[in-house]
């Protein structure tokens, strides 16, 4: 079962109740289930973000969720999760302050982009924690809204992803769009409010 | 706008933001971004809160850390 119709979720079904926030988002849960049941919800709530981010980074990073079924869930994930946590944490509050900054304010929008914020966004869209990505995402459409040179950048740097060389590039290119389509219309409605 | 900015700008009207920025430059990921989560409920709705975060070199700061690459504190976690 697909929730969403984009096919992007290969390990779909693994969700129970096909609410699975990340799911929505085009992240590829692997197998944490099998250690914290419903991860997924409780990601939703909040509850356990410093676990569910580690492994988000490490699996999202490796773009190969089966690598790690219970073989690899052994000291050297957890190492990878811990070193990974604090910098992934920074990453997603500096991407929703850049969403805060750059929201309905033009002089900031051209700001964020001259300081070079653009590229490390667009990066974040595809190899972040989920959270991570709906914040970069968010950020983005913010920072594009109504300003066509930053538009035409992000178009152009989400272009050459789309064309890379390898498939998973590629892939994590077509999610991003997905996710900066989404947070596109809803700062749209934001604004509209 | 609405009634809800209030706090925000009680915060940045006693000097919150300079501080905030500052810490956005220790070494500490844990504090840079509890800077950032700060500073982007402030901003939050609140134009000249944008505006003052914006001229207190509150945005080089964050770009630098969507790239870090590192957190600061590895250590061991409760029951694992």
């Amino acid at each position: 079962m697909t929730s969403d119709g984009l096919g992007l979720h290969p390990s779909s079904g693994k969700c129970p109740r096909g609410l699975c926030p990340l799911r929505a988002l085009g992240a590829q849960p692997g197998q944490p289930e099998r250690r914290r049941p419903g991860w997924g919800h409780r990601t939703l709530r909040g509850a356990t973000p410093r676990y569910v981010h580690g492994l988000r980074i490490t699996r999202m990073g490796l773009c190969a969720p089966a690598l790690h079924a219970s073989a690899h869930h052994s000291a050297p994930l957890r190492v990878s999760w811990l070193e990974g946590d604090g910098a992934e944490s920074a990453k997603k509050a500096a991407a929703s302050a850049l969403w805060s900054f750059s929201a309905n304010h033009a002089q900031n929008q051209a700001a964020i982009a001259e300081a070079g914020g653009l590229a490390p966004l667009v990066a974040l869209l595809g190899v972040g924690g989920a959270e991570t990505q709906l914040q970069a995402a968010g950020a983005l459409a913010a920072i594009a809204l109504d300003n066509p040179q930053n538009q035409n950048t992000i178009a152009t740097m989400l272009v050459q992803l789309l064309t890379a060389p390898d498939t998973p590039t590629r892939t994590k290119a077509a999610r991003a769009i997905s996710n900066l389509a989404r947070a596109h219309t809803s700062n749209q409605e934001a604004r509209a409010k | 706008m609405t009634s809800d900015c209030i706090p925000h700008q009680a915060i940045a009207g006693i000097g919150a933001i300079t501080p905030l920025v500052r810490l956005l430059h220790e070494e500490s990921t844990k504090a840079q971004g509890k800077a950032a989560g700060a500073l982007a409920s402030i901003a939050m709705g609140s134009k000249d809160n944008q505006t003052a975060i914006a001229a207190a070199g509150g945005i080089a700061p964050l770009v630098s850390l969507l790239s870090r690459e590192h957190g600061d504190e590895v250590s061991a976690p409760h029951g694992l």
